[in-house]
C-alpha cells in the first residue's frame, strides 16, 4: 500500500472532523442577527480609523531574512541524512565530508552578522522609545 | 556502503486494519477505506486527548499550580465538564464582524486545526499505530506544521480587527524565528540516526548507551545529546507558543491576538489546533529525543501517551512559572540567541560524531 494514501486520508479527516463541528455547530446555535454586535471589537470603544494600520517594518525584515534561513535548512538536510553512513563506508575522509558543510554554514554566519550589524535582528524603535531610554536614569 | 533508501518493512497501521478487517481483498478501494478507517482512528485519538487537554486538564493543573480547585462540580473530578464545555462552545452564536473578509475569515479556523492534525501521520505512537513511515517524515512534520502560521495570518487579517492584525503578524514573527533553530536542532538527531524516516530515528534510540547496575540505559537522544533537547523544547514552546513565548495572544496586551473575533465553533476550532499543536509538538519531542514509543512494562502507545503529557504538564508549568516576554526581546532572543546556538550545536555535533564515526 503505497503511505501517501495514509497521508491524504489523514488530511481528508483533518478537514471533515471541521467540517462536521461546523454543521453540529449549525444546528444547535442560535441566530439573533442585531447590527450593533457585529461591530469590530475595540474594548468596548467605538472603533477608530481602518484596521489595515501602518506597522512595523520589522516584521519584513524578519520575513525577508527567514526566507534565506529556511532555504539553507532545506539543503542542509541531504548533507545530514547522508553524512554518518558517508564517514562509515570510508570513502570519503573527515575534511571531504565536513569542509563544504562548514564553509556553508560559515558563509551564512556571514550573512547573519551582516543582519546583526545593520540593526535588521533589532527591534526597530521609535524615536520616542530611544529618547526615553537615553534619558532614563 | 550507503544505507539502502527504502526499508518497506514496517508494518503500518493501515495494511494492520486492512489485514484485520479483511479489506485488502479488494485492491485499491480496499486500501483507501482502510487507510480512512486508520487515518479516522488517529484523528479521533488526538482529538480525544485535546477534549480532555483543552477544557479540563489545563484548568486542573493551572490550579494545581495556584492552590486552587478548579473544575470538580460535573462528574467525578470534574471531567464531565469536557462535554459540558463541548455542548456550551458549539451551541454559542457565530457572531462574524461585519468588515471581515469573508472566504479567509471561515477557512482560517479549518485551517489551523487541519494542518495540526496532519503532521500525526507519520509519528510512530508505538504499538502498530503509525498511519505512513515515509523516507522523508522528520522533514515532512515540520513542513506541514509550518503550514499553521498562513492560518494565523488568515485569522488575523481576515477579522478586520488592530488586535487580531497585531496578533497574526506576532504569530508569524514569532513562528518564523523559531522554526530555524528547531529545524536546525532536530537536524542534529539526524546527523545521528542517518535517516529522515521516523521508524529509523527510533529504531536508532533503542540500542542500550550504557548499563547501570543491570539496567540498560537505550540511547536516547536526549541522553546523548542534552544540549538539543533543551534548545529543541525552547523552540518548540515559541513554535506552538507558550509562555514564555506567548506574545501572539497575549491577553494583557492585545486581548486575544489573532482569535479575538472568532467565536462560538470557529473559537473551538483554532483553540482545537492550538492544542493540537502543542500535542504535536510534544509527540515530535518524544519522537526524536525520548525514544518515541519506547519504554518498559508497558505497552507502546501507553508510553507514547505518557511522554506527550509529560511535554504537555511542562508547558503548563511554563505557563504558571515563567513571565511572558516582549516583543524585541522575542526576536533578538530567537535570532541572536536561539539561532547561533542551534548552528553552534549544529556544527559541533557534526565533528562530534565525525570524529567517533
Amino acid at each position: 500500500m503505497n503511505e501517501w494514501i495514509a497521508i491524504g486520508a489523514l488530511a481528508l479527516v483533518g478537514i471533515l472532523i471541521p467540517l462536521g463541528m461546523m454543521s453540529v455547530s449549525y444546528l444547535l446555535r442560535p441566530s439573533v442577527p442585531e447590527t450593533s454586535k457585529r461591530a469590530t471589537y475595540e474594548s468596548g470603544e467605538v472603533p477608530t480609523g481602518g484596521t489595515r494600520i501602518r506597522f512595523n517594518i520589522q516584521y519584513y525584515m524578519v520575513a525577508l531574512l527567514f526566507v534565506v534561513f529556511d532555504i539553507e535548512t532545506v539543503l542542509l538536510f541531504p548533507w545530514a541524512v547522508v553524512y554518518r553512513d558517508a564517514l562509515e563506508s570510508g570513502e570519503v575522509t573527515l575534511m571531504q565530508a565536513l569542509g563544504p558543510m562548514l564553509l556553508f554554514v560559515a558563509i551564512l554566519v556571514v550573512g547573519l552578522a551582516w543582519a546583526w550589524r545593520n540593526g535588521a535582528v533589532q527591534w526597530a524603535k521609535s524615536p520616542r522609545q530611544v529618547e526615553l531610554e537615553a534619558n532614563r536614569p | 556502503m550507503l544505507a539502502p533508501l527504502q526499508n518497506g518493512d514496517t508494518y503500518l497501521f493501515p495494511e494492520r486494519i486492512a489485514d484485520l478487517t479483511g479489506l485488502s481483498e479488494y485492491g485499491t478501494a480496499g486500501d483507501l477505506v482502510a487507510a480512512f478507517i486508520a487515518a479516522f482512528i488517529v484523528g479521533n485519538l488526538m482529538l480525544a486527548m485535546t477534549g480532555v487537554a483543552g477544557p479540563w486538564a489545563k484548568r486542573k493543573i493551572t490550579a494545581a499550580f495556584t492552590d486552587r480547585i478548579a473544575v470538580n462540580r460535573i462528574g467525578p473530578f470534574g471531567l464531565l465538564i469536557i462535554v459540558a464545555d463541548a455542548v456550551r462552545l458549539l451551541s454559542k452564536e457565530n457572531i462574524i464582524p461585519e468588515n471581515a473578509d469573508r472566504p479567509a475569515y471561515d477557512l482560517a479556523p479549518i485551517v489551523v486545526a487541519g494542518s495540526a492534525m496532519l503532521g500525526f501521520a507519520v509519528i510512530p505512537m508505538g504499538s502498530g499505530v503509525q498511519l505512513a513511515d515515509p523516507e522523508v517524515g522528520l522533514a515532512y512534520v515540520f513542513a506541514v506544521s509550518g503550514i499553521a502560521s498562513i492560518g494565523l495570518v488568515m485569522a488575523g487579517y481576515a477579522s478586520a480587527n488592530k488586535y487580531s492584525l497585531l496578533g497574526g503578524l506576532r504569530a508569524v514573527a514569532q513562528n518564523v524565528a523559531y522554526e530555524i533553530p528547531l529545524v536546525v536542532t532536530g537536524m542534529s538527531v539526524v546527523i545521528f540516526a542517518g535517516s529522515l524516516q521516523m521508524s529509523t530515528i527510533v529504531e536508532a534510540q533503542a540500542e542500550p548507551l550504557l548499563t547501570v547496575a543491570g539496567v540498560a540505559i537505550p540511547s536516547w537522544y536526549a541522553l546523548i545529546n542534552p544540549f538539543a533537547f533543551v534548545l529543541f523544547i525552547m523552540a518548540n514552546l515559541a513554535e506552538v507558543g507558550r509562555n514564555p513565548f506567548d506574545i501572539p495572544e497575549a491577553p494583557t496586551e492585545i486581548v486575544a491576538g489573532y482569535q479575538t473575533e472568532y467565536s462560538s465553533v470557529y473559537f473551538v476550532l483554532i483553540y482545537l489546533g492550538e492544542f493540537l499543536h502543542i500535542f504535536l509538538g510534544g509527540a515530535l519531542i518524544a519522537t526524536i529525543f525520548l525514544g518515541g514509543p519506547a519504554g518498559p512494562v508497558l505497552p507502546g502507545i501507553v508510553w507514547f501517551i505518557i511522554k506527550i503529557w509529560a511535554v504537555f504538564l511542562l508547558t503548563q508549568w511554563f505557563r504558571s512559572a515563567v513571565p511572558r516576554v516582549r516583543i524585541d526581546q522575542l526576536i533578538e532572543i530567537g535570532w541572536k540567541g536561539m539561532l547561533v546556538l542551534a548552528f553552534a550545536n549544529f556544527v559541533l555535533t557534526a565533528i562530534i560524531v565525525g570524529l567517533i564515526a
